[in-house]
């Protein structure tokens, strides 16, 4: 009986040897440098979407350093615009890497938006006014027709809709499309 | 909050504001120098020098905080999801050991 218990004790023992400082101290440097890069490569952003704006605002940099450089040593206006003409060049391009970068941030946020929205599923029944006409719903007071399913008018009163009818599509449910 | 946790949690929003900040020095510095001579070729090269680089350091700041708001947004929607999953599962699961 002794034995019995005592065995298992020893294995563990054995499983679980004596790590050195040095050891843990180098985890710990690891576990840092995993944090950082996480923390660095948390959000709405692929890994080709942050190559493309550091390349493009590094280019941009490296671009107007020469043009500034360029333009300083010359004594003719002429030149001088030429210079100009590929510094506004350069900015140009940050410009346009950046834009990409916030438009392909939005867009996944938006992804995201719709799966949420596809997640969560009404557990109320919709108003029997909803299910005649052309498929559009909208309540007292809204300046917006949604889908039937559209959490935005889950719940509340509401009345079938023409999108023709002058109202502006709901951005959450995407009725824009005009397909219901 | 420490100054090194608000570093690690907002270092986007801090590194907007210091781009937008030497961007608004550059530009300044560039109309300090530009304002000081009255000889256009003199002039230029602080307009390419101090006034592209404010305009680049100032996009530069405002992408910065742009994007950490939508990396907020981001956070919080896939925060809710994997909510919303969990407790969808939970139910379902409830739901079934209960209807045995």
């Amino acid at each position: 009986m002794t034995t019995a218990v005592s065995e298992p004790r020893a294995r563990r023992a054995e499983a679980r040897p004596r790590v050195p400082a040095y050891v843990t101290a180098s985890q710990r440097r690891v576990d840092r440098r995993s944090r950082r890069i996480a923390m660095l490569g948390e959000g709405p952003w692929r890994r080709r979407d942050r190559s493309i704006v550091v390349g493009g605002c590094v280019l941009a940099l490296i671009g107007l350093g020469i043009c500034s450089w360029g333009g300083s040593g010359e004594v003719e206006l002429s030149a001088q615009i030429d210079w100009l003409l590929a510094g506004i060049g350069c900015v140009s391009l940050s410009s346009v890497c950046l834009a990409y970068w916030l438009l392909s941030g939005l867009r996944t946020v938006r992804i995201e938006v719709a799966q949420v929205f596809g997640t969560i599923t009404p557990n109320r029944p919709v108003a029997a006014g909803a299910v005649a006409g052309s498929g559009f719903v909208t309540v007292a007071g809204m300046v917006r027709y949604h889908r039937r399913e559209c959490p935005l008018v889950e719940g509340k009163s509401t009345r079938a809709v023409d999108p023709a009818e002058g109202l502006r599509p709901c951005g959450a449910c995407d009725s824009g499309d005009g397909v219901a | 909050m420490d100054i090194m946790t608000a570093l690690r949690t907002q270092w986007d929003r801090i590194g907007a504001v210091a781009a937008i900040l030497v961007g608004l020095v550059s530009l300044f510095l560039g109309y300090l120098g530009v304002s000081g001579t009255e000889y256009v070729v003199k002039q230029m090269p602080y307009m390419i020098a101090n006034g592209l680089f404010g305009i680049f350091m100032l996009g530069v700041g405002t992408a910065l905080w742009l994007s950490a708001d939508l990396r907020d947004e981001w956070r919080e929607l896939r925060a809710l999801r994997i909510a919303v999953n969990e407790h969808g599962l939970a139910a379902r699961d409830g739901e079934g050991v209960t209807g045995r």
